[in-house]
């Protein structure tokens, strides 16, 4: 996916007014961010696929949006027992490092919550044509520029991915240790190329190190591609602002006009209704607890 | 009734500095005492080495230079009779069309529709005539078909014309081109220029001829289109005048790098073409037995994007590998490092089988040179750059030295190697890509375009130093529209065609001539 985050469609959601959907996706990022019960995050998280598999959005555009979130989950949730060692039912224990029931289940909720919060923006991003997002927000009371900038954002986070992509491959062919464990990128060694020398000639023994070091080497393996892709965003988003210059955005003495017009009807109020319905009762339920 | 003034640009003693990047550079001097004088309708063809200014002219007559870019300014420039000291960016676009030369980043809408839609909106337009409006400048350059198409799903000579499209609908008196072909395929650049010719014709017969600035390393786009030739070097103009001025000042230009405007492209007589995928050398450093490729994200009623392609290239050959956009070039090339990995098939490439080693493995054996520098450029220093591959292969610190410095004089690199590369201009970053991957000293070499964007010396030199890797026994796949290069530098022709081998053999001797392939 290296296009729009827009998946172009005539689903029911794809439908409804851009303001209708920005407020289911505020409803359930709030849910998601309050609840600490791994059932209800799982549950929205279900609703969420359900409602993008009942608007038509292909399944290949869900996989890439776990793949994305799929990095941020997994250091989340091996994180989580580290960092928080609370809990009275210990189950394992080694210095500093206690893992409890509570920070394991606490691990999971974290793991459901990344996506269920992924999801609830991409309910939006997904449905919402790039001119629908921007003439939403403006209606909402959002100044143009501020719309176009967050738009044109998350217009770009694909192509960047893409960049990303680009970028390693080229490093990669130098060979740039991108395993960061001073290897060829950790696959083989079948002749000891890539890295597995010395700066004299003579051959690198392999030394053992621990988890972290390792996962300080991988994050430093990966500097040299952050840094092209940082010079590549620089200049493109250098030329975007120029290019937009050009065409004329904020021509003074002018009051921009829109081609695409947005109006709420019957099934857009409804889904608000339900939006404010259902945040209404799950706020209830918390408070009568 | 608005009447356009005879002179629409005027430029006297425009100069311009960049203002440094970091700390301790000195200024970059772009643009020095450029006297200029434009007439309405003129075709005027900008030329020049990569670095000589052509670029700055252009951001210069948009305003973008003063308003936007960081540097200063001297002298005067009127566009429209307006000053672009004191009228901004957004105010000379009423005048002013620009289309930058990398189609990516600036075309920053989902679709090709909301592209066009922009300037229109911006400048008040009623909604209703929109339609109307964005229809008529996609039928300008013949992209009304593509109207729902995401720009990103476009080709490069489509996506240039989308952004000439989205430049003219705000019916501009003036469009600056500033290298639009420079990422494009002979294909591309062909739409791009009968784009223009439309959009001339037409804007003519409504008696409101449009004044181009152009600028381009391909002065063949310029035969039978341009009226006027100024040339630029070193930021001041050195030549000025109608076509002829190819002829005139023929020793100048070409000293300069500036390639003559030429018509057909060579034609290229290639031995044992029937022997489709054999090739002739016993000793073969490359070898495809079968391979098959299919981009995961392809549709799947997709043909693969390689099918059933063999080859065996000879150790020490020179091959062309040319076709057009979309054919599987660069998907071959990928395959000999293991950046792609075949769907079906074997790829052996010096003595190894691609599919069991690592990309860091194979970049002992395969050095690649991509045609994006800026994917490449990480380091501090122009040096470290440049040393970075062979430390990564194990290769001994003296020996390192050694070939840096050979390197950073061989590409007039001396007298920047401490400073960043990223912060040079593009043919310099480009140069530092090239030396990179030439350092490591592998024994086969892929240069993806190593002459597109680059003046006619800076190509030149690039190609000679790809000759003496040659030379020294490296084989070297050279992807490469221009057939002219592989003409004269390569012993083979690969032609790829719908992911299958469409040519392949050895460039015959004594057979080039004019013609197409």
């Amino acid at each position: 996916m290296d296009s729009d985050l827009f998946v172009p469609g005539d689903g029911w959601l794809h439908r409804r007014d851009p303001r209708a959907k920005m407020l289911l996706s505020l409803a359930l990022l709030v849910l998601c961010f309050v609840w600490r019960q791994w059932w209800l995050i799982a549950a929205v998280l279900a609703a969420e696929h359900v409602m993008l598999a009942t608007d038509g959005v292909p399944r290949r555009s869900i996989a890439w949006a776990w793949k994305v979130l799929a990095p941020v989950i997994v250091l989340i949730v091996i994180l989580w027992p580290i960092t928080d060692p609370s809990g009275a039912h210990e189950i394992w224990r080694a210095g500093f490092l206690r893992i409890t029931q509570e920070n394991l289940l606490m691990a999971v909720v974290m793991g459901l919550r990344i996506p269920a919060l992924g999801f609830a923006c991409f309910l939006t991003l997904f449905t919402t044509s790039q001119p629908m997002f921007v003439r939403g927000l403006v209606r909402l009371g959002v100044p143009y520029k501020a719309g176009l900038t967050l738009s044109t954002a998350l217009r770009y986070i694909p192509v960047f991915f893409s960049i990303f992509g680009d970028v390693m491959d080229a490093q990669r062919a130098r060979g740039l240790d991108i395993g960061g464990d001073g290897g060829d990128g950790g696959d083989d060694g079948a002749d000891g190329a890539g890295g597995a020398n010395d700066a004299d000639g003579a051959p690198r023994r392999r030394r053992r190190r621990g988890p972290l070091h390792r996962m300080v080497a991988r994050f430093r393996s990966y500097m040299p591609v952050i840094i092209a892709v940082l010079i590549r965003a620089y200049t493109m988003s250098r030329n975007v602002g120029w290019a937009m210059e050009t065409r004329g955005l904020g021509m003074p003495g002018v009051r921009r006009t829109y081609r695409v017009q947005v109006r709420m009807d019957a099934g857009d109020w409804l889904l608000v209704a339900l939006t404010l319905c259902g945040t209404a009762a799950a706020i209830a339920t918390m408070v009568l607890r | 009734m608005v009447t356009t003034p005879r002179t629409v640009i005027e430029t006297q003693g425009l100069g311009w500095r960049y203002d440094p990047s970091r700390e301790g550079q000195a200024p970059v001097q772009a643009l020095r005492g450029v006297d200029l004088s434009i007439e309405a309708g003129q075709f005027v063809g900008l030329v020049g080495p990569t670095g000589a200014g052509k670029s700055t002219l252009c951001m210069a007559l948009t305003g973008i230079v003063p308003s936007l870019a960081e540097g200063r300014m001297s002298g005067t420039v009127r566009v429209m009779g307006r000053d672009t000291r004191t009228t901004g960016v957004v105010e000379l676009s009423r005048h002013v069309g620009y289309v930058q030369q990398d189609p990516e980043s600036q075309l920053f809408c989902a679709s090709v529709e909301d592209e066009i839609a922009f300037p229109l909106e911006s400048r008040g337009v009623d909604p209703s005539l929109m339609d109307a409006l964005i229809d008529d400048a996609l039928d300008a350059v013949g992209m009304r078909a593509f109207r729902r198409r995401q720009p990103t799903q476009l080709s490069g000579g489509q996506m240039q014309r989308v952004a000439i499209a989205a430049a003219l609908v705000g019916r501009p008196d003036v469009l600056v081109l500033d290298e639009p072909t420079a990422a494009l395929d002979p294909d591309g650049r062909r739409e791009v220029m009968e784009a223009l010719d439309s959009i001339r014709r037409r804007e003519a017969q409504g008696g409101r001829p449009m004044t181009i600035v152009m600028a381009e390393q391909h002065t063949e786009c310029f035969l039978g289109r341009a009226d006027r030739i100024v040339a630029l070097d070193r930021g001041g103009v050195f030549a000025d005048g109608g076509m002829e001025v190819f002829d005139t000042m023929r020793e100048p230009l070409e000293r300069a790098g500036v390639a003559q405007p030429r018509g057909a492209n060579p034609r290229i007589e290639v031995v044992g073409a029937a022997d489709e995928g054999r090739g002739d050398g016993h000793d073969a450093v490359i070898a495809l037995d079968h391979v098959t490729y299919r981009y995961p994200n392809a549709p799947k009623d997709a043909a693969p994007a390689l099918d059933d392609v063999s080859l065996r290239i000879p150790r020490g050959a020179f091959v062309g590998l040319t076709g057009r956009n979309g054919s599987g070039k660069t998907t071959l090339v990928r395959h000999f490092d293991g950046l792609l990995r075949p769907g079906a098939g074997t790829v052996t490439v010096d003595g190894l089988d691609v599919a069991k080693h690592s990309v860091g493995a194979m970049a002992r054996h395969v050095g690649f040179v991509f045609q994006n520098p800026d994917h490449q450029i990480f380091c501090s220093t122009v040096r470290d750059e440049i040393g970075y591959g062979p430390r990564a292969l194990g290769v001994p610190r003296q020996a390192v030295t050694e070939r840096t410095g050979a390197l950073l004089d061989a590409l007039d690199l001396a007298d920047v190697a401490d400073a960043p590369p990223a912060t040079l201009d593009y043919g310099a970053r480009r140069a530092v890509a090239v030396a990179s991957v030439l350092a490591m000293r592998t024994p086969v070499l892929v240069l993806d375009e190593p002459t597109a964007c680059l003046d006619a010396n800076l190509a030149e030199r690039f190609l000679r130093l790809a000759d003496d890797a040659n030379a020294r026994g490296v084989t070297v796949i050279m992807i490469s529209h221009d057939l002219r290069a592989i003409a004269r530098h390569c012993t083979h022709l690969l032609r790829m065609d719908g992911g299958h081998v469409a040519q392949w053999g050895a460039i015959g001797t004594g057979t080039v001539g004019e013609g197409a392939v």
